[in-house]
Formats: structure tokens, sequence, C-alpha cells
């Protein structure tokens, strides 16, 4: 994540370092409930015109949601780096790409889950996910802990991410999740 | 008890509670920031429905949804699974668009935890 980066500066760094066709979904700036309910239709509607199946249309606003609200919930507003969501294909798949400022604590949770997961066989993730899913209890605030084991599921692991500090207790996070056009089921082990 | 409809929201769906139909219908988009919060009213009138009666058709067609969301639904399904005469006589209708793979598998995990009967109903246009 750039600091100090306006969309432009954004994208042009991510044309350097990705091969995305074009991009379809840009938000940039302070996160609310109700911006993320418009960029999600955004999404869909862009999604359905450029014709992708209907299995990555809702897996790719099931994993938008969950990042959008992640962002919302986590969010630490500087002007020098403002967070960002961004949505674009290249000629096989999806990329949806984010960027945010976060707690170092937070960050280290985080890539900690997400290295964890991706750790996990890809045979074995389903299950693991199943298991995770029917144990974990609700916080009272409503929080399962679910999400970002919930993105790695769908994403098939495609996730990756990177760190930039940004002081002593903030670092910049972006995330980087891809997501296949053609989504096939991931079908029950068999015993 | 009373028909119940809880209205959509911007970001939670429309829930119809039907107790003389014996039916549950939520539809839309489900992302509530708190979910536990969002769903206690159903899980209320889930309880007393159930002191009564043992059996209940939940006719579900969501938009999307976020992970909390999915561990209420889950919590709502289990209140019919862990009763062997309930669950026999309930089914869950997991309403899709056409190709929606995704969704369908989102049913099916679902469907493995609880065992409870889940059809896969095309959405009608």
């Amino acid at each position: 994540m750039n600091h100090n980066s306006p969309t432009q500066q954004i994208l042009e760094q991510l044309s350097r370092t990705e091969n995305l066709r074009e991009y379809l979904v840009l938000v940039y700036g302070r996160i609310s409930q109700e911006m993320i309910i418009s960029a999600i239709s955004l999404t869909e509607n862009k999604l359905k015109l450029e014709n992708f199946h209907q299995a990555a249309i809702t897996r790719t606003k099931i994993i938008s949601a969950e990042l959008l609200q992640n962002m919302l919930k986590h969010q630490i507003f500087n002007e020098k780096c403002l967070p960002y969501f961004i949505l674009g294909f290249t000629d096989k798949s999806l990329r949806i790409i984010t960027g945010n400022l976060l707690l170092k604590t937070t960050c280290d949770t985080l890539t900690h889950r997400i290295d964890k997961y991706k750790r996990i066989g890809k045979d074995q993730l389903r299950s693991y996910y199943i298991e995770t899913f029917r144990n974990t209890e609700l916080s009272p605030e409503g929080n399962a802990g679910l999400g970002i084991l919930d993105i790695v599921f769908r994403a098939g692991q495609q996730v990756n991410y990177r760190i930039t500090p940004f002081n002593d207790e903030i670092c910049a996070m972006e995330l980087n999740i891809m997501i296949h056009n053609k989504v096939t089921a991931r079908q029950p082990q068999q015993s | 008890m009373n028909k119940t409809v809880i209205e959509a929201g911007h970001n939670t769906p429309e829930v119809i509670f039907d107790p003389e139909n014996k039916k549950i219908s939520i539809s839309g988009i489900c992302t509530p920031e708190n979910p536990r919060m969002y769903f206690k009213q159903i899980f209320m009138l889930m309880d007393e429905y159930l002191k009564e009666n043992k059996n209940l058709s939940f006719n579900i067609h969501l938009n999307y949804y976020n992970s909390g969301s999915t561990k209420c639904l889950l919590h709502l399904f289990m209140k019919i699974a862990v009763d062997p005469v309930i669950k026999a006589g309930s089914e869950v209708n997991w309403i899709i668009d056409e190709g929606d793979l995704e969704l369908k598998e989102s049913g099916q995990l679902f469907e493995e935890i609880t065992n409870l009967k889940f059809n896969y109903v095309p959405a009608k246009d």
C-alpha cells in the first residue's frame, strides 16, 4: 500500500504489479455501511454486464461484504492513507485488492490466520471450515471470528497480503484476492 | 401466535414468520453489523413457535450475507435439528438463482452440519 496515495498513484502502482485487463469498481476514502451496500450493488451490476458466471458474482459479493465490513470495523482514519477497494479482472479471474490502516496487533492476528488457513491442504480446508463454523460461538457484538477463514475458503486460498509500516503502532495492509470466473463446487471429501 | 413481518433494511433481509402456515421466509441482503442482535427477535419467535409446533418450513432466498449471519442462520436451523421429531417434520427450501453453485454450496454446508432436509429450489424470475 502506498502512503499518501491518491487513486491514480494506487492504480499506477497496481498496473506495475498486477496484470489486470480492466478495473470495474474503485472505492477510495472513508468506509461506511451505506457505501458498502452501494459498492456491492455496483460490483454486481458491473459483473453482470461483463457476463461473469452467477456463482462468481455471488462469491465476489460475499467476499467483498466481508472485506468491507472488516475494513469498517477496524477502520483507522488518516488522510495520508485512505482505505481503498478495487475490483478488476484479468482474462481468467477477478481480483479484489483492498488497502487500509490497521493496528499492528490486528494486522498480526490477521496475517497469522491467513498464513494458517493457507497452509491447510486443499482437500482438508472444507472439513476444517465446517468444523470451525460448527464450533465457533458469536461474541455479544455479533462477531464469529469467521471472516478471514470465510474469505480464504471461498477464494480457494488465493489470498495474498502486503504489509507496510505506517508508524510505531499502525501498519498499512493490502489484501489481494483472486476469484476464478468458472467457480466449481468444492465437493465433500470422499471417505 | 400472530404473523410477524420484519421489513427489509438497507443491509437486512425481509423476514416473514407465518405460524398459521408453518413457514418462515428470509430473503434479501443479510449483512447486519451485529447479526446476533438482528436475529434475536427471530430466535425468540422460533422458540415460542416450537413450544407448541413440531414442524416448520424455511424459505431462504439470500442475495449475499456476512459470516456472522451464517452463524446465526446455523443457530436457527439447529433449533430444529436438535429435536428428532421437529427435524423429521421440517424442511429448508434453499432458493437459488440459475447456475449459482456458490449459493447452492452454502446451502449444502448447512445441510451437512444440520442433517436437515434441504430442497434446492430455482428462484422465480
